[in-house]
């Protein structure tokens, strides 16, 4: 009973349990481990993904239900750190210990596809899907209004 | 990060000759400059000459510099060898940093008396004056043997970036040309504090420099301990006891392993563990567990009111005659000074126990030899000299036995540099238990269940 689907560009298939989060799917059987962990509830970001084009808590995401349809890790999100937000997260210096910043930049990313050019107070209510522990937030805030402004 | 390319300098490091500097940290100097296979593991490429466990220098110009200190985000995978790079005067972009292996005597933080152990932000500090010194040892080493091969005083000779300079001919040496020919001391030559760079001559040390891994942390790359796998792992959970000191009585140990993926269940000391294919059974497995177990109520913490307890710790620290209450810091005669004030203001502050909440959940891998003789472990922690201490007690085998491959940190905040490194000792047990490499993870709500807090 395999669920097929597509990531990165490439086709795949898992014979994990319809129930199994796709984000356990992404890291250990694909092996695409850009995507974290963090609480496995959708409280922090970590794990997000987009499905389709539109980001998603892979953590809350069972494997069945992307069954034929696209998945993008920030592995997909380009292939040399070009992407935008990549570019300006590095300008700005972005991650501290780094662990939730694959979640931060898909977030992030999503948010651009949606609206190029987004208020302060747009930003803040998106990201709010994202913790960061260190609390690099002014700089997650300056990356995306240099992204926008950028790209 | 390869943990793998560490297995050589530890080798290698019994042909050497050692010297103790003033800092108190030892200091290993090569004794063979021909030791091509060496620098091959410390150098990018063959043919180097290894100056001293702490730095090589290829012959392609390549130096390759020793990082001691745990990554969390702080900087010190950059910062420490950008500090010995500033004494050495070497070109930053020539510059590969590598994870120093686990030698206490050479690479030991001097402000935790020697140990490997990242905290209380004191690696800068604690190393900076000793890897000055040995960044300026190098770069005497460099310049007495270019005197000698161009026969000028060595006072004519001066560096650029990774360039030996004679001024009066013009003649120029590249690092990677002179550690082709490098003649290595037997002892490091001395340099005395007056000797070091003055600020205004830094060119590193001040400036913007980008931290090494921070490309890693925008593409997914970057590699924390949870994101390895080992070949012939299996999966690893622990549901641990509510309460420390409480053992586990009764489960339905059927019902666990009716679970597809389930290989087995392992009764440790504090909880149960459970041995999965995957990472989805081996959760499942945890739950199933806790469906039915129950917990002999051994131990202090049962019944314990935490409330009650702070009112008990408040009226210990407000007693200066209860052993537990004790000065942390103490300069010039406080309690004089207040007896003379004109107003005298008190104030009482109280600090509750917190949740780390460090973003990575915890969690190792353990490769525990079939015999339980030797083990390999593979996590982030804080404390590198106390993972394979604890490692060793675990399975009550000497600590040499063990090799530590330590990875960058998802965050820590202290929570992995506590004495009993318990993630770590499920791993390892869980794979004594199995014979075969685990990697245990904890769930979020394991991480606030098994506590650990902050004071």
């Amino acid at each position: 009973m395999a669920t097929e689907f597509r990531i990165n560009g490439q086709a795949v298939s898992s014979d994990a349990p319809p129930y199994t989060p796709l984000l356990w799917v992404i890291r250990e059987q694909l092996k695409l481990t850009g995507t974290k962990f963090g609480c496995g509830a959708g409280l922090c970001g970590a794990c997000m993904v987009h499905v389709d084009g539109e980001r998603a808590f892979s953590c809350q995401t069972q494997i069945s239900e992307v069954a034929g349809r696209t998945v993008m890790t920030i592995e997909g999100l380009s292939p040399d750190s070009s992407h935008p937000v990549q570019k300006a997260w590095l300008t700005e210096r972005v991650p501290q210990c780094g662990y939730c910043q694959s979640g931060q930049i898909m977030s992030a990313a999503a948010l651009l596809m949606q609206k190029p050019h987004p208020t302060r107070d747009e930003i803040v209510a998106h990201m709010s899907t994202n913790i960061c522990r260190c609390g690099t937030y002014p700089r997650i805030l300056r990356a995306i209004e240099r992204a926008a402004r950028e790209a | 990060m390869t943990p793998r390319t560490l297995d050589r300098p530890m080798a290698v490091l019994s042909r050497r000759q050692f010297m103790t500097g003033a800092a108190g940290l030892t200091f290993a100097f090569a004794i063979d400059p021909c030791d091509i296979a060496a620098a091959a593991v410390l150098g990018d490429g063959a043919n180097g000459a290894i100056l001293s466990p702490w730095v090589s220098i290829a012959r392609n110009g390549v130096i390759s510099i020793m990082s001691p200190a745990a990554e969390t985000g702080q900087g010190s995978m950059t910062s420490l060898p950008l500090i010995l790079a500033e004494e050495l005067d070497a070109e930053w972009d020539q510059v590969r940093i590598v994870p120093a292996p686990v030698i206490e005597k050479i690479y030991g933080n001097p402000a935790f008396g020697g140990a490997m152990f990242t905290a209380g932000s004191t690696a800068v500090s604690a190393y900076f004056t000793p890897l000055r010194t040995f960044g300026a040892q190098v770069r005497r080493v460099l310049l007495d043997n270019v005197s000698r091969k161009w026969n000028v005083p060595i006072e004519e000779l001066t560096t650029e970036p990774s360039t030996v300079i004679h001024g009066k001919s013009g003649r120029r040496l590249s690092y990677g040309e002179i550690a082709a020919f490098a003649q290595i001391p037997a002892t490091a030559p001395e340099i005395k504090p007056g000797q070091l760079k003055k600020t205004s001559e830094f060119r590193l040390i001040g400036r913007d420099v980008v931290r090494v891994e921070l490309p890693k942390k925008v593409n997914g790359t970057a590699t924390y301990s949870i994101d390895l796998q080992i070949p012939g792992m299996i999966y690893g959970t622990v549901l641990e006891s509510p309460v420390e000191g409480s053992t586990p009585e009764q489960f339905d140990e059927a019902k666990v392993k009716a679970i597809e993926g389930v290989i087995a269940t392992v009764r440790l000391p504090y909880g149960i563990g459970v041995l999965a294919e995957t990472p989805w059974a081996a959760f499942d497995g945890k739950a199933a567990v806790g469906e039915t177990i129950t917990w002999k109520r051994s131990g202090k913490a049962w019944g314990f009111d935490g409330d009650k307890g702070m009112e008990g710790f408040a009226a210990a620290a407000r007693d200066p005659s209860v052993s537990v209450s004790s000065d942390w810091f103490k300069q010039g005669d406080a309690e004089g000074a207040l007896g003379r004030a004109a107003t005298v203001i008190e104030a009482e502050y109280q600090c509750d126990y917190a949740y780390h909440a460090q973003m990575e959940p915890l969690n190792a891998i353990a490769a525990v030899s079939p015999s339980g003789d030797a083990a390999e472990i593979w996590c982030g922690t804080q404390g590198l000299t106390m993972a394979i201490d604890t490692t060793a007690r675990a399975l009550g085998i000497p600590h040499e036995k063990i090799k530590l491959h330590y990875t960058l940190l998802g965050g820590s905040f202290g929570r992995r540099g506590q004495h009993d490194d318990d993630y770590i000792v499920h791993a390892t047990l869980l794979s004594k238990a199995a014979g075969r490499p685990v990697k245990m993870m904890w769930t979020r709500e394991d991480g606030v269940h098994n506590g650990g807090c902050d004071p």
